[in-house]
């Protein structure tokens, strides 16, 4: 325990002994004369003020990176988002030759093609020899099939007594007044009128006055019905005149 | 054994010296900046090749939808206006007793308009009951021309009908078009400002040449 203590305090003198050897030197009185501040070297102070701006460039080029980071994150997500794109509708005008087919063309319903698909048309309901209607057949397709059944059973009824009788009757078309016509729509409706003369085998002839209010729909051409039309309704009714 | 309380403390060099971790850092930046750019070059690529896909083009003409691959602008051809050239000389020559459609004067230079509605002044007063001309073009034969003008020489049927009488003739035409700026129904701005009528020999001048070359061993 003493040689402890002993060796304890021989290392703290030995130490104080290093200390006081090592002592820096006694300072000397500083003569007036000196320069109360050192300037450095001018390679070392250029060394030394490039070294203490590296810090600084360092940051400002990290953060300089920071920011080419959020561009460069930017760049790709708007190459993504720009890679997805909506379908885009282009509406043109008409073209020179639609627009001239507008300029040119009818808008309303023409009387004269109505007129002459009447004519052509609702006389076939009616004509009749001797108990037949030959010509019925030609008003399929040309008008709705309730029409033509409607006029197949008027010929059925009295069929027997015209053909007992060689009645002959025809209708003869002689107005077709207050058109109506609705282009939009395609329809188009007239009021008609005429005599439907029945001929007897004995060569009487006896006219009854008829009157009739046709609608017709605007029809496009095809095999069943060429004309620009198709009989819708026909309502009729006949007297002495 | 030296108590470590005496004992001489060895300071680690590096701990002051600050150029091993401004190296570090300097690696550090340079490797993250050669991955950025990096990044951003192949971003910027990407990006690129996204902007040159064009969208899907839904397209409504008359009526029609229709849709397509999207080509560029510069391959546009002659031969794409060829219908459009060829139709404003048909609706020009093609008329009724309405006159000309107003959408024409998009397509035509008004003196040619002018031109041609002068030898349609008196139409009105000499059919009443109306009248319908009708051009129908044959053939087509483009002509030399220059940057923004077009020229053609087009064959076709003008037939003309009105209650008293209707006729049909072949007719031939030199026609000049120019490139205008675009109008609402017009957007190529190609329009017709010349019409000259020809003769049947003037039209098929070039083949009769090349023929009577032919016949005569001369070559084309």
């Amino acid at each position: 325990m003493s040689t402890d203590a002993e060796s304890c305090s021989r290392l703290q003198a030995a130490a104080l002994v290093r200390r006081w050897r090592l002592r820096p030197p006694r300072l000397r009185a500083v003569p007036s004369e000196a320069p109360s501040e050192v300037a450095w070297p001018a390679a070392a102070a250029e060394a030394r003020r490039s070294f203490a701006w590296v810090i600084h460039e360092q940051r400002l080029v990290g953060l300089l990176l920071v920011v080419l980071g959020a561009a460069t994150g930017f760049v790709w997500l708007a190459a993504g988002s720009v890679a997805r794109k909506p379908a885009v509708v282009v509406r043109a005008g008409p073209s020179l030759k639609a627009a001239a087919a507008s300029f040119y063309g009818t808008a309303e319903v023409s009387y004269d093609q109505l007129a002459f698909f009447l004519h052509g048309c609702v006389p076939l309901l009616y004509a009749c020899q001797v108990g037949r209607s030959p010509l019925l057949p030609l008003a399929e397709g040309l008008v709705a099939p309730e029409i033509c059944r409607e006029a197949e059973k008027r010929m059925a009824v009295h069929a027997a007594a015209m053909a007992a009788q060689g009645l002959t009757q025809a209708l003869t078309l002689t107005d077709i007044t207050n058109v109506v016509a609705d282009a939009a729509a395609g329809r188009a409706g007239a009021d008609l009128g005429g005599y439907l003369s029945v001929t007897t085998g004995e060569g009487k002839t006896q006219f009854f006055r008829w009157h009739g209010r046709a609608v017709v729909a605007v029809n496009p051409g095809s095999r069943l019905d060429p004309y620009p039309f198709y009989l819708l309704t026909l309502e009729a009714k006949s007297s002495r005149p | 054994m030296i108590h470590a309380r005496w004992a001489g403390t060895e300071g680690d060099a590096g701990f002051f010296r600050e150029e091993d971790r401004l190296q570090g850092i300097f690696w550090g930046l340079t490797g993250g900046s050669a991955l950025l750019l990096v990044l951003l070059g192949v971003g910027l690529w990407r990006l690129d090749r996204a902007a040159r896909i064009p969208p899907l083009i839904v397209g409504v003409a008359g009526g029609q939808v229709f849709s397509g691959s999207a080509d560029p602008l510069s391959t546009l051809g002659e031969s794409d206006f060829d219908r459009q050239c060829s139709d404003t000389l048909e609706v020009l020559l093609g008329r009724t007793e309405r006159g000309l459609p107003p959408a024409l004067r998009d397509f035509c230079a008004p003196e040619v308009i002018a031109a041609v509605d002068r030898d349609y002044h008196d139409a009105a007063a000499h059919y009443p009951a109306g009248f319908v001309q009708t051009l129908t073009l044959l053939e087509a034969k483009p002509q030399a021309g220059r940057p923004g003008v077009r020229r053609a020489f087009y064959r076709g049927l003008l037939a003309s009908r009105s209650v008293a009488t209707a006729q049909v003739s072949a007719v031939y035409f030199d026609c000049t078009f120019a490139l205008a700026g675009a109008a609402p129904l017009n957007a190529s701005g190609w329009r017709l400002v010349k019409v000259v009528a020809l003769a049947r020999d003037d039209f098929y001048r070039d083949e009769e040449t090349k023929a009577r070359r032919e016949a005569l061993g001369l070559g084309s």
